[in-house]
């Protein structure tokens, strides 16, 4: 079984049918937006093979339909610290367009990441980072850094990741990923061949998140991830009152929920789904970030042996 | 501007690496982002990225007068002192700083946005209409200054900065500085400056390029045809 992930763009009128489909081909829609006569629906359905089927119904509705490669992950961002020397420009391109594959991206400073000698990486940056599914360090221009010092950032990170940098080099050390052409400019990302540097970058992580997906396959969780977001959101109705603009981040092995730990673990922890608790089936923990809930699915030999 | 800026590798081996490169284009849309290319008549920067430092040397070239009380105020003498009417509001703030320091704060009383009162047995009319409110070299130096902060890698903190006539000249690294090193830069800077090729510059600078890639808007029904 392979997920396949798309958004719908295209005339609110009569967008309930595809709505319908996705349902019947047991899908989940992720995030419905009707603004005035347009639609924008993200959904993702369970089965590659049906995808034909969806392109007629899309068709039909004179829409778009665009692959979402990244639906239901968090990707990390990182660059050495946030001063203007990493950020605006590029960690922003990146993160946006990683947006537009359908993936929550957070925008990561480490609090010494620079330099060569100097640079490090702490316990807690580490735990953050490795909360996400996967992540991209955004690095600089110099070869001789890159080859000789840099490595040290994410030479010990356990998620798949991706790194960019200046110099064209074929490969750094420790590193699966790199993508050259991509270190400290003083511009934003506007010319045809830097939209496809982008892709290239999107391309890496859509793999790495690929891998980790099949790798899944051999021993999934009882259910998605997105079906837990569904039934929290049915069951627990201060969901509602989070201003945040995404309450729960789907994940691919879990979701977070923006609700303090202290106060509604509990609530969390008994939501029922199906014949089980959610505590049955998942670890609920404290996320690094804030006091949020992280909800991590266990797979299902891990439910039996529990 | 761009013909003033010169990035050089400190190892003439690899002059025209992708480091070096990025850096000129780096400096050229600082210099060009803070608008101090009128006030600098040269820069070298000067790379060793394996010691690690950086060394700059810029020459200023500063065009306008010193800014004196007189040219910005009036002055007249009056039963409770001297009084100074403010003309031009912009250099306000300096004026004040400026006569702070000379008279101490209790001596100068402001009455409004524009008029000032200073005792006139500190001072003679004369005299203070001959002290100087701004100096353009101050300003400007504080703008090279910003600029060069910005240029230079976040992590090189261990910073030397020195001011010899028309020069300011700032050495950077992350590790504690050695006299070889500013040595091994002077030695450098006595070589005329090594332009980087246009070819090479090319790659990462922003100019329109034609391009034969036809573009397909995703929401066309061009487009949804074509990845059926």
């Amino acid at each position: 079984m392979s997920t396949e992930s798309f958004v719908f763009e295209g005339g609110a009128h009569k967008h309930k049918l595809l709505v319908e489909l996705i349902e019947d081909l047991g899908g989940w829609v992720v995030q419905k937006k009707i603004l005035a006569q347009e639609a924008t629906i993200t959904f993702t359905i369970p089965n590659t093979a049906d995808v034909p089927l969806l392109r007629e119904r899309v068709l039909e509705l004179r829409g778009a339909l665009r692959e979402q490669p990244l639906l239901g992950t968090e990707i990390g961002v990182i660059a050495p610290t946030i001063a203007r020397h990493h950020l605006p420009h590029l960690l922003c391109d990146i993160a946006e367009y990683m947006r537009r594959l359908g993936a929550k991206t957070n925008m990561i400073g480490l609090a010494r990441g620079v330099g060569q000698r100097i640079a490090q990486i702490t316990t807690q940056e580490k735990k953050i980072i490795e909360e996400h599914d996967a992540a991209i360090f955004v690095l600089g221009n110099f070869e001789y850094c890159l080859k000789e010092y840099k490595w040290k950032l994410y030479k010990d990170i356990t998620i798949p990741f991706v790194v960019t940098g200046g110099p064209p080099l074929e490969s750094v050390p420790h590193a699966e990923y790199y993508i050259g052409n991509v270190g400290r400019l003083p511009y934003r990302f506007r010319r045809l061949e830097e939209i496809d540097k982008l892709q290239e970058i999107g391309n890496a992580v859509s793999q790495c998140i690929k891998k980790v997906r099949s790798f899944m396959a051999h021993d999934p969780p009882m259910i998605p991830s997105f079906a837990v977001k569904e039934e929290i959101e049915r069951q627990v109705n201060e969901i509602k009152e989070v201003f945040s603009p995404s309450p729960i981040v789907p994940k691919i092995r879990g979701v977070r929920v923006k609700l303090p730990y202290s106060q509604f673990r509990e609530k969390i922890a008994n939501v029922r789904i199906g014949d089980y608790l959610l505590k049955e089936i998942a670890d609920i923990k404290k996320s690094n970030f804030r006091d949020y809930i992280l909800v991590q699915l266990l797979s299902q030999s891990q439910i039996h042996t529990k | 501007m761009v013909e003033k800026v010169f990035v050089e590798n400190i190892d003439r081996s690899q002059p025209f690496n992708y480091g070096i490169i990025s850096y000129k284009i780096i400096a050229d849309y600082v210099f060009a982002d803070l608008a101090v290319s009128g006030a600098l008549e040269s820069v070298r920067i000067l790379v060793d990225i394996e010691k690690p430092f950086f060394f700059i040397h810029a020459k200023i070239k500063i065009m306008e007068e010193k800014i004196r009380i007189s040219d910005i105020t009036t002055i007249t003498l009056e039963k409770d002192g001297i009084h100074i009417t403010i003309e031009d509001e912009s250099y306000a703030p300096d004026l004040l700083q400026v006569l702070w320091k000379q008279f101490g704060r209790e001596n100068v009383t402001q009455i409004d946005r524009w008029n000032l009162i200073v005792p006139s047995n500190l001072i003679t009319i004369e005299n203070l209409k001959q002290i100087v409110a701004v100096d353009p070299r101050d300003r400007i130096t504080n703008k090279i200054l910003d600029a060069m902060n910005r240029i230079i890698p976040e992590a090189f903190r261990v910073r030397k900065t020195s001011f010899k006539d028309d020069y300011i000249t700032i050495i950077a690294s992350e590790n504690p500085l050695e006299p070889t090193w500013i040595q091994l830069a002077e030695n450098a800077l006595k070589i005329p400056p090594l332009r980087i090729p246009e070819e090479y510059l090319e790659k990462l600078k922003q100019t329109p390029k034609v391009s034969k890639k036809k573009i397909v808007p995703w929401k066309t029904h061009e487009f949804q045809e074509s990845i059926k």
